[in-house]
C-alpha cells in the first residue's frame, strides 16, 4: 500500500463515520427544530384565537357560532369538553387529505379554553408536508456535499501522489538500479523539497561511503594475495630444499609430499583469488580481436594427456573472431574446459559446441544436490575434489558479467551444460 | 657460471642460492636495489634473477640500467605481482623470461639453464648427460649417437630432468612444467607416470642405462 493511501484511508474512514453519524443527526435535529417552530406557530395561533374569541363573549349564541366555526374551519376543531385542562399537548398525526387523496403528516395541538363558563376543547393542526420536504432537501444537499468532499479527496490524492511523490519514486528507481561495483556516484536532481533533498543527499553519502569500503575491500584482497605470494614462495623453496635431503626416511618423504601438495593448493587458491580481485578491479580492459576457435583448440590440447588418442572435437566450429580482452577470454575458456574435465571421468563424453557466437560445453555427471543456483558462488564446492579451488566458475561468472556475455547453466539428460553467449 | 639473485626476501634468496649452488652455479645475492646496482656495474653474470619490487627501487629500473650498460646477461624476472603489465614491460626491456611466485625450484633451475644455454653461443645448444645427447636446436635426442624418437612431452621431461640432475623433482613440479595450469585437473599424476615409463623404456631400448630413480612418493631424480 502506498504511503499516501494510508493517510487517505484514515481520512476516508473518518469522513464515512462522520457522514453516518452526521446525516441522521442532522436530519433528526432539523426535524426537531422545525417541529418546534410549527408547535410555536400553533401555540401563537391558539393564543390569538382564544383572545379573539374573548372579544365575542357578549354574543349570546356564541356556542352556536363556535359550532359553525368548527364546521367551516378546515384545520380547527372546537368541541365542548367536560373539564378544563391547562396547557397544550402536541402530537404528529397522519390524516387523510381529501384534496390529494392521500394520507399526510400533520402536527396537532390540543388545548382547552373557557368561554362564558363553558369549556371547549380546541384542536388545531398544521400540515407538516413542507417541513418534511425541507428536511429531505437539506439532507440531499448534505449528502451531495459529502460525496463531493470524498471524491475531491481521492482526486487530489492521486494527483498529489503523482506530483509530490514524483522525486521520491525517481530516487527509488535510481537506487534500485544502483550497483556498488560500478564505479559511478549516485546521481540526483534538486527537488526543492527539503525532505527529498535530504534523502538524496543522505543516499549519496551512504553510497559513497559504501563504495569506498567496497573499494578498500577489493584492494585489500588483492594486496593480501600479493603479500601471501612471498611467504608461499619461501615455503615452497624450503620444501624443495628439504626434498633434496638424502637422509629422508620414507615416512618423512610422505610428510614432505603432503606438505608440497598442500602448499600447491594454497598457491593455486591464492593465485585464483588474486586473479578474481584483479578482474574485479578492472585491470583487464584492453580489447583486441580474438580468435575464439583457436583459443578453444589450444585449451583442449592441454587435455590430450587425459583423452589419449580420442581427441575432443569442437562441434560446428566456424572461425569466430571476437572483440574482447584476450587474457580474460583465455581464462574464461580454460576455466570452462577445465571444469568439464575436472568433474567427469568420461572424458570421451565431453562435448564442446561453438556456433553463432555461442560456446557450449557439456560434461556428463550427477545432478547437483542443491540445484544449480550456487555453482557460480565463490568457494562453493559440490564435489570434494582436492584440486578444485572453488573459484574457477566464480571467475568465469565475473568475466562474463564484466564483458557483457551471458552465462547460463542447465542440467539436462545427465549432463551439465554451460553456455556462454558472446 | 655466475648468477645474481636480486631479491629483498633474504630467506627466499638464500634458498634459491642454496639450490642453484649445488648445480655448478656460483650465486651472489643482492637484497636491495643499491647493492644490486653495485654488483651489476662491477661484475658480469650469466644470469640475473630479478624481483620486481625492491624496497629502494624496482627491478624494471635495474633492467633499464642493464640495457644502458650493454651487459650480455640473461634476466629472469621473478615477481609476486603476476601482473601482465610487468611481464610485458619486463620482456620489452630485455628480460628473457618471467616467473611468477610461488614457483618450484626445479622450474627455476630449468629456466636458468635454458637461458644460459641460449646466451652462450659456443655450441651449448647441446646438452649432454652420460651417453645421452640432446640438440636443443634440432630437437633431437641421441643415445650413443643413435637417435631416439621422443614425443614432445617426453623430450621436455628429459630436458627438465637433466636440468635438475641429482635433484629430487616433485611430481607437482613436473606436472606444472609439462602442462601449466592444467595440472590441477589431474590430481592423480598418472599421466606423469605414463610419460616417465615411456621415456625410460625408449632410453633403455636405445642402450642407455637407467638413470631415473623414483624417490618414495615424492617424485623423480636423475642421477648418474
Amino acid at each position: 500500500m502506498r504511503l499516501l493511501n494510508v493517510s487517505l484511508k484514515s481520512f476516508l474512514y473518518y469522513s464515512l463515520i462522520l457522514i453516518l453519524i452526521g446525516i441522521p443527526t442532522f436530519f433528526l435535529s432539523i426535524r426537531a427544530i422545525l417541529e418546534n417552530e410549527v408547535d410555536e406557530g400553533l401555540h401563537l395561533q391558539r393564543e390569538e384565537f382564544v383572545e379573539h374569541i374573548k372579544n365575542f363573549e357578549y354574543l349570546d349564541d356564541l356556542d352556536v357560532d363556535l359550532r359553525v366555526f368548527d364546521e367551516l374551519a378546515y384545520d380547527q376543531n372546537i368541541q365542548p369538553a367536560d373539564r378544563y385542562q391547562a396547557g397544550e399537548t402536541f402530537k404528529t398525526i397522519a390524516a387523510y387529505d381529501s384534496l390529494d387523496g392521500e394520507v399526510k403528516p400533520y402536527r396537532e395541538a390540543t388545548s382547552y379554553f373557557v368561554v362564558r363558563n363553558k369549556v371547549y376543547k380546541l384542536t388545531m393542526r398544521t400540515s407538516l408536508v413542507e417541513s418534511e420536504d425541507l428536511v429531505i432537501v437539506i439532507s440531499v444537499i448534505q449528502a451531495i456535499l459529502m460525496i463531493l468532499l470524498l471524491g475531491g479527496f481521492l482526486l487530489i490524492n492521486s494527483s498529489l501522489s503523482q506530483k509530490i511523490w514524483n522525486p521520491f519514486y525517481k530516487t527509488l528507481s535510481r537506487l534500485k538500479a544502483y550497483e556498488l561495483n560500478k564505479n559511478e556516484a549516485f546521481q540526483y536532481e534538486n527537488t526543492n523539497i527539503a525532505e527529498f533533498d535530504d534523502l538524496n543527499a543522505a543516499i549519496r553519502s551512504l553510497t559513497n561511503k559504501n563504495k569506498e569500503v567496497f573499494q578498500q575491500q577489493k584492494e585489500f584482497i588483492e594486496n593480501a594475495s600479493h603479500e601471501l605470494q612471498t611467504p608461499l614462495s619461501i615455503f615452497q623453496s624450503k620444501l624443495d630444499l628439504l626434498m633434496q635431503d638424502d637422509a629422508l626416511t620414507e615416512e618423512q618423504a610422505a610428510l614432505v609430499r603432503d606438505l608440497i601438495n598442500t602448499n600447491q593448493r594454497l598457491s593455486k587458491l591464492n593465485k585464483s583469488l588474486l586473479l578474481l580481485s584483479k578482474i574485479e578491479n578492472e585491470q583487464f580492459i584492453d580489447k583486441e580481436a580474438i580468435d575464439v576457435t583457436q583459443l578453444l583448440r589450444d585449451s583442449i590440447t592441454h587435455y590430450q594427456e587425459l583423452t589419449g588418442n580420442g581427441a575432443i572435437d569442437i562441434l560446428h566450429a566456424s572461425p569466430f573472431i571476437l572483440q574482447g580482452n584476450k587474457t580474460l577470454t583465455d581464462i574464461l575458456i580454460n576455466n570452462l574446459v577445465r571444469n568439464a574435465f575436472q568433474h567427469t571421468v568420461h572424458y570421451d563424453q565431453i562435448r564442446i559446441y561453438l556456433e553463432n557466437g555461442m560456446l557450449s560445453i557439456e560434461n556428463p555427471g550427477e545432478p547437483f544436490r542443491e540445484g544449480g543456483e550456487k555453482i557460480f558462488d565463490r568457494f562453493y564446492k559440490e564435489s570434494s575434489h582436492k584440486a578444485s579451488t572453488g573459484l574457477g566458475l566464480a571467475i568465469v561468472k565475473k568475466i562474463c558479467d564484466l564483458s557483457g556475455y551471458t552465462l547460463t547453466y542447465i542440467y539436462r539428460g545427465n549432463k551439465h551444460i554451460f553456455t556462454v553467449k558472446f | 657460471m655466475k648468477v645474481l639473485i636480486v631479491e629483498d626476501e633474504t630467506e627466499l634468496a638464500q634458498s634459491i642460492a642454496k639450490f642453484l649452488s649445488s648445480e655448478s652455479f656460483i650465486c651472489e645475492q643482492a637484497h636491495s636495489y643499491d647493492t644490486a646496482l653495485d654488483k651489476i656495474c662491477m661484475h658480469d653474470y650469466d644470469c640475473i634473477l630479478l624481483d620486481i619490487s625492491l624496497p629502494d627501487g624496482t627491478g624494471l629500473q635495474l633492467l633499464e640500467k642493464l640495457k644502458s650498460l650493454k651487459k650480455n646477461n640473461g634476466v629472469i624476472i621473478v615477481s609476486a605481482k603476476n601482473s601482465i603489465d610487468d611481464k610485458i614491460s619486463g620482456l620489452n626491456l630485455g628480460a628473457d623470461d618471467y616467473l611468477a611466485k610461488p614457483f618450484h625450484m626445479a622450474e627455476l633451475t630449468a629456466r636458468v639453464q635454458a637461458i644460459v644455454r641460449r646466451r652462450n653461443f659456443n655450441g651449448s645448444h647441446i646438452i649432454e648427460f652420460k651417453e645421452i645427447k640432446i640438440d636443443t636446436d634440432a630437437f633431437t635426442v641421441k643415445v650413443l649417437d643413435r637417435e631416439v624418437a621422443l614425443t614432445r612431452k617426453e623430450y621436455e621431461l628429459l630436458i627438465f630432468l637433466i636440468s635438475n640432475k641429482n635433484k629430487v623433482i616433485s611430481k607437482n613440479a613436473i606436472a606444472e612444467h609439462l602442462t601449466g595450469d592444467v595440472a590441477e585437473v589431474m590430481d592423480n599424476f598418472d599421466f606423469i607416470y605414463a610419460h616417465m615409463k615411456n621415456l625410460k623404456k625408449k632410453l633403455a631400448d636405445a642402450g642407455s642405462q637407467d638413470y631415473i630413480k623414483t624417490v618414495y612418493g615424492l617424485g623423480y631424480k636423475l642421477t648418474a
